[in-house]
């Protein structure tokens, strides 16, 4: 494999993972959709089904038009369109977490128009902080574990959990590692690999994610670092599958150097230290938090000045989807802290699969021509 | 048929406006009583601050009032500014605008101060927040929010939804959060919890619960003594005072109004023709015209999914805390999509309705979506139609006057065509 | 030195001529249409002729049909070339407020001109030219007369819906009140101003507020933006070529 293959093979699965679901479907193998990062994936994977991130991509909203009113986020509608054009028909079952209001009705609605489907959600806490929080978590985790295993038919093993768990941290490592060799080889890694790879790696297998991380990765062992002055970008938001962000960064001459996405850093920060069902629950409780979640006040914003920090961010860019509640909330006093350190930001708002107008690309170009 | 005059008919109208002007006048003095201040979501629980002699204040009745003095774009402007999206709750930017601009509707001036502003406008600033997300999760991130500018301790009780009912797992991770809050409020405010203090207000807000829910019910006489909008006025006690005794008696002397009217069949429109059933909060800014296109054509709101929301309560003297957990934990909007169908079939048929208005709300995402199935799912349970508008709870920019009299007059052109054809 | 800068927005084509970066030889401003290349060519021999024959050393290129200006040594974004040309017209300008036919943005500028923040409307119509063209349609008043049409109000009307489609129909539903024209068109320029200083307060509007752009040369939306802000609002001439005099600025640091 050269690297030609890794960047073709990940910008067909993270464009669309239907082909790749279809073929485990032709070896035999379950597959789960989940729509949100705060499934275990471990549990499930260590279950012998292969969860396969679900994002919605419809270009144009038609049926979901009858369930979503206009003002509900594009992931959303999107992916209700999808399902009812039976895009994803072939899974086996869906897999929701809690989050926001908008993912919470997504499910009753689901599951109300799609009444044979193996629908199953594990319904996190909002709150991440303590022990009680810690203890609800591990029961509805055990809770949504023995309801998955209705499927299966029979309890998960701790061997094969021991497994997952490994192949789950190495994945985190190796993209982990793809982020910090991104920042010396901005030309041969583009910045569009980091979120390819991520959404990649949330679709497909994670041996086989983690072959295709470990060859691409280390064709840059012992190369010299690009000389590069390329100010550096930093992404926050929700979800987003959009790679004109991405290129648009690359090529005004800056990069985007790191992110706080759901379909980025956030999927692979913080290890499983216990291969257990506590200490995946461990895990899900200690990862840096999605907005919809609560640790303290004030939990987003230290997280997102570390990382300035830690990557040397010379701008961030709020990339939001419209209508998306819980990051909106945050928007205000994040940008006040960000623009506290000196560090320029732009909010640019979203919809997921709509063709951007020439205004993304001229916000994008101003916002690099002022950090520059 | 009668038609009555609010004033005159009512008399405990003069004491709801005494109950709450009294409520946001001690709030307001309450640096003179020494009190405590806790900002509270409109479903959260109430019981335990009462009993330690904390004042509970509701942002959302705020909010209502806001929107119902027309004051929405303005507090929502300020809001802007600092950056909020006017896609987010109106209650929410109606709020922090208030407390920005020190804007409100609550405008107290008494005359020993020769009519001067008590602090200027808006609510007294709190010494604490609680926040129950059994409402939406958008509170969440409000009182996030709140609590920095306020630097204040934030208290969350977090009530999973009800996706899959009532689980053991939701009711004991509510009932231990209930222990820790008890405690948390102890300590920021040095007040001390009784338990029998806390059974005793547990007692009263059941009591006020079980008034409210007796009022609501009269509508099911034909013709209906009150329509929702009525009702939707009459509700600012139970969601702010629950727990006290004075809420009780008010209850208790609407009740027996409402029930003579009831009795001699006066309605409060010339003639009851249509009966309607109402989904989600109201549109505070709009009240008085749509409840007059409405009676215009004959059509009431006699029941609604909102106002019934705190139509539900069952605190145990023997397992106070988790009774109390179950009720926070299961309240109207924190039950699933299904739930809710059986819910309003429940209602048309109760009140005997001919059909339902659905508000879909922009600002309330999680009691909105699902309302297209839900609306197509209690047709079909009930045969009865159904109209959508939509608009905002307090924001009258994406609203058009036009739009909605239209649609409300087809609609009622339906009614008519089914009764004539039944 | 002689530079370019062509500014290819979305309704028109504007090109500025400048020499040694400090001395403007030639502007023009054409329609666009379909064919932007051929309007873009007009426009060029206009400057051109004007500068008797005198061909520029550098090219810059803004505007949403930037990328597609095979003449230009560079593109560069609009707002980058708004904030440059507005400050060169108008010494110590801070903020600009620009409003042309698809978007509008506010942009911040450091005491030395630079760009250091900025904020665009998303894509709904309300609060661009659009809205104005709009409503100019409903009314059946030319927009070109706007500005002199609500100096004779006696009130402005208050329109309360802020997205185009509604505030149409209300501004046919005021019409059908037999509201006057004059009051609903001050009306209109009230709701664009609300709308476009809710925009620019996300940055500090501060006291030397330059306004750009196509809709600066209606005076009624200047006063409206003035009573919203509070500020004192100034228009810079030609305030529809700051876009391309900004581009031809940054042509010249490149020559």
């Amino acid at each position: 494999m050269d690297r030609a293959d890794y960047i073709k093979f990940v910008e067909s699965v993270s464009r669309n993972p239907v082909e790749q679901i279809n073929s485990y479907k032709r070896q035999e193998r379950p597959v789960f959709g989940y729509t949100c990062s705060y499934v275990p994936e471990e549990l499930i994977d260590a279950m012998g089904i292969i969860p396969v991130r679900m994002l919605g991509r419809a270009q144009t909203i038609q049926s979901a038009e009858r369930h979503f009113q206009s003002y509900c986020c594009s992931q959303v509608r999107s992916l209700m369109e999808e399902f009812i054009d039976g895009v994803y028909s072939s899974l086996d079952g869906l897999l929701f977490a809690h989050t926001c209001d908008t993912m919470q009705q997504f499910h009753d609605i689901y599951k109300k128009n799609f009444p044979k489907a193996f629908v199953k959600n594990i319904n996190f806490p909002s709150r991440l902080d303590g022990e009680i929080p810690y203890n609800y978590a591990l029961a509805e985790t055990k809770r949504f574990l023995k309801s998955v295993e209705e499927f299966t038919g029979r309890p998960l093993s701790s061997d094969s959990l021991k497994e997952s768990v490994t192949a789950y941290n190495k994945n985190r490592t190796l993209l982990e590692k793809l982020y910090g060799l991104h920042l010396k080889y901005p030309v041969d890694i583009p910045s569009r690999l980091l979120l390819q790879s991520v959404i990649m790696s949330q679709c497909v297998d994670k041996r086989e994610a983690n072959k295709w991380l470990e060859q691409f990765l280390s064709s840059f062992d012992e190369k010299a670092p690009e000389d590069s002055k390329r100010k550096r970008i930093m992404l926050v938001g929700s979800v987003n599958i959009n790679e004109e962000v991405y290129d648009l960064a690359d090529e005004f001459g800056a990069m985007i150097a790191d992110d706080d996405l759901c379909t980025g850093r956030r999927y692979f920060s913080t290890q499983v230290s216990e291969p257990t069902v506590e200490g995946v629950t461990r895990r899900y409780l200690s990862r840096p938090h999605c907005a919809a979640k609560h640790r303290d006040v004030h939990s987003r914003e230290r997280w997102l000045l570390e990382l300035i920090e830690k990557r040397s961010i010379d701008g961030v860019i709020f990339l939001y989807l419209k209508f998306c509640d819980p990051h909106c909330f945050d928007y205000p006093d994040l940008r006040k802290a960000i623009e506290g350190k000196k560090v320029p930001t732009q909010l640019i708002e979203m919809e997921q699969s709509v063709a951007q107008s020439g205004q993304l690309r001229t916000k994008l170009q101003a916002f690099v021509e002022m950090i520059s | 048929m009668e038609q009555y005059n609010q004033l005159s008919e009512i008399s405990s109208n003069e004491r709801l406006r005494k109950l709450m002007v009294g409520y946001y006048m001690k709030a307001k003095f309450s640096w003179l009583t020494r009190k405590k201040i806790a900002w509270i979501t409109s479903g959260g629980p109430v019981e335990p601050l009462i009993s330690m002699g904390i004042t509970p204040i509701y942002p959302e009745n705020h909010g209502a009032m806001i929107g119902a003095r027309k004051m929405g774009p303005e507090l929502s402007d300020a809001a802007e500014d600092l950056g909020y999206s006017r896609d987010l709750c109106s209650y929410f930017r109606c709020d922090v605008g208030s407390a920005v601009l020190k804007k409100s509707p609550i405008d107290i001036r008494p005359k020993f101060l020769g009519g001067r502003a008590v602090f200027g406008g808006g609510l007294p600033k709190p010494d604490l927040l609680v926040c129950c997300n059994n409402i939406c999760g958008t509170v969440l991130k409000w009182y996030e929010v709140q609590a920095r500018f306020f630097n204040v301790p934030l208290i969350i009780v977090d009530t999973p939804y009800n996706y899959d009912g009532e689980t053991t797992e939701i009711i004991e991770y509510v009932t231990a959060q209930f222990g820790e809050m008890i405690t948390q409020i102890e300590k920021a405010t040095g007040k001390r919890f009784s338990e029998k203090e806390f059974i005793r207000v547990g007692e009263l807000s059941d009591e006020a619960v079980n008034l409210w829910n007796e009022v609501l019910s009269i509508c099911e006489n034909v013709p209906a003594p009150m329509t929702c909008f009525d009702a939707f006025m009459y509700l600012a006690p139970i969601v702010t005072l629950r727990g006290t005794q004075e809420v009780v008696d008010y209850y208790k002397q609407l009740k027996v109004e409402l029930q003579s009217l009831a009795d001699r069949k006066i309605s409060p429109v010339p003639e009851e023709k249509f009966r309607l059933v109402w989904d989600n909060l109201p549109i505070w800014f709009k009240m008085r015209r749509l409840s007059k296109t409405l009676a215009n054509y004959g059509a009431v709101l006699v029941a609604d999914t909102y106002t019934n929301a705190w139509a539900d309560n069952d605190i145990s003297v023997e397992k106070p805390i988790e009774s109390m957990a179950r009720v926070y934990a299961t309240a109207y909007l924190n039950r699933n999509t299904e739930t809710k169908i059986k819910n309003m079939v429940n209602l048309m048929n109760r009140f005997k309705a001919d059909g339902f208005l659905i508000h879909s709300n922009r600002s309330c995402k999680p009691y909105s979506f699902g309302q297209l199935d839900i609306k197509d799912e209690v047709s079909r349970r009930t045969g009865k139609p159904a109209l959508m508008i939509e608009a905002d709870m307090c924001d009258p920019r994406a609203y058009s006057d036009e739009q909605i009299a239209t649609r409300i007059q087809a609609f009622i052109e339906t009614l008519k065509e089914r009764k004539a054809t039944a | 030195m002689i530079t370019l800068g062509i500014d290819l927005g979305s309704n028109t084509v504007k090109t500025v001529l400048l020499r040694d970066g400090s001395q403007v030889i030639a502007r023009s401003l054409r329609k666009g249409g379909h064919d932007m290349e051929t309007v873009m060519n007009e426009c060029l021999e206009e400057v051109y002729s004007a500068a008797s024959g005198e061909k520029p050393d550098k090219i810059v290129a803004t505007g949403y049909g930037r990328v597609s200006c095979k003449i230009a040594d560079k593109e560069i974004s609009e707002i980058s070339c708004h904030g440059r040309g507005a400050y060169f017209s108008m010494q110590g300008a801070r903020t600009v407020i620009d409003i042309g036919g698809q978007d509008s943005k506010a942009i911040s500028l450091s005491d030395n001109g630079k760009v250091i923040d900025f904020v665009m409307n998303d894509k709904c119509a309300a609060g661009t030219g659009r809205f104005l063209e709009v409503m100019a349609q409903a009314l059946q008043v030319p927009l070109v007369d706007f500005g002199d049409v609500s100096l004779k109000a006696d009130r402005s009307v208050d329109i309360s819906n802020t997205c185009t489609v509604f505030a149409e129909s209300e501004v046919i539903s005021l019409m059908a009140r037999r509201e006057s024209k004059e009051n609903i068109i001050a009306g209109l320029h009230k709701a664009i101003a609300a709308r476009v200083i809710a925009m620019a307060k996300r940055l500090r509007i501060e006291d030397e507020v330059a306004f750009t752009g196509g809709v600066a040369l209606n005076s009624g939306v200047k006063r409206a933006l003035e009573s919203a802000s509070g500020k004192s609002i100034k228009t810079p001439d030609h305030p529809q070529h700051i876009g391309a005099l900004g581009a031809a600025l940054f042509a010249f640091d490149m020559a």
